[in-house]
């Protein structure tokens, strides 16, 4: 099964780099879309069918964690699974994230099977 | 503390550049070199800095050349004959400082909130990088694929 995957980070490059990992990785990706914020991420979720999250933390604009509170606030969109792949690992931030409705957190640097394992996990478990 | 800090960063240079730019790293530590001063050996060197927040505060520096950086681009994008472009290194040097600074302080105190700006990289010249001040400061210098790269961490508050 495809899944419609939105990337959301600051960085091109990163974004290019997590879309060919989780390609690489064997998880099947339908339609993707890119983001540089969380605010042009949440113009997309307006307008297109999403499975899908893959959120940064530390962006210009719109961080993450304001993201997930916006996510969490509509009817619409606050089912849709987010995944945090970011640099952050304190403990605080993070509950902060789950508490937010995060399904799952990746850190960089990552292996593509990390980011398989995850994913596959989590669409697993959203299905169920 | 700083040699905490100093050890700790060694590792996680390696962990960044290995997992994601399959480049390894060999660090010069000492050896007759002043490790604060500028690199002078390449002429451009693309320079990332990213300011922490935290139970330490201050800013890290990242110079690395910027042949460098093209190669690593090609390599963490999967590029073969075509050559990454100016602003594709610019990222790159931006996500090394973020993935290095964020594994950082995250390791050395997970419970501490780290507050990280968003990183800027510009070009500059060999001449034209700042020393540290080496009373509140740490340097580290590695070689990755022959070329020399710098990391320094000037702290603003006591480390």
């Amino acid at each position: 099964m495809a899944y419609n995957v939105l990337i959301v980070d600051d960085s091109q490059t990163m974004r290019k780099v997590i879309r060919k990992t989780v390609s690489i990785s064997g998880f099947e990706i339908g339609d993707c879309w890119e983001a540089g914020n969380g605010r042009e991420a949440l113009d997309i979720l307006h307008s297109c069918w999403v499975d899908l999250i893959l959120a940064d933390l530390n962006m210009p604009v719109m961080n993450g964690l304001e993201m997930l509170r916006e996510l969490k606030k509509g009817e619409l969109h606050r089912h849709i699974p987010v995944i945090l792949i970011t640099t952050e690992g304190s403990e605080k931030r993070l509950e902060e994230a789950y508490a937010l409705g995060i399904k799952g957190y990746i850190q960089k640097p990552f292996y593509p099977e990390t980011i398989r394992d995850v994913l596959t996990r989590i669409m697993e478990e959203t299905r169920d | 503390m700083i040699d905490e800090i100093e050890k700790k960063a060694i590792a996680v240079i390696a962990q960044v550049f290995e997992t994601m730019f399959f480049t390894p790293v060999a660090v010069q530590q000492g050896e007759g070199e002043d490790l604060y001063s500028p690199i002078k050996s390449f002429s451009a060197f693309l320079r990332g800095e990213i300011g922490f927040e935290g139970k330490h505060c201050g800013t890290l520096i990242l110079s690395v050349p910027v042949e460098l950086a093209k190669t690593m681009t090609s390599n963490f994008m999967g590029l073969e004959e075509e050559s990454a472009s100016d602003s594709q290194a610019v990222d790159v040097v931006n996500e090394l400082c973020n993935m290095i600074c964020g594994n950082l302080f995250s390791q050395l105190d997970k419970k501490t909130v780290w507050n990280l700006t968003i990183p800027q990289t510009r070009e500059v010249s060999g001449q034209a990088m700042d020393a540290c001040n080496g009373d509140q400061a740490m340097s580290v210098r590695f070689n990755a694929e022959g070329y020399p790269v710098q990391l320094q961490i000037q702290f603003t508050s006591a480390a």
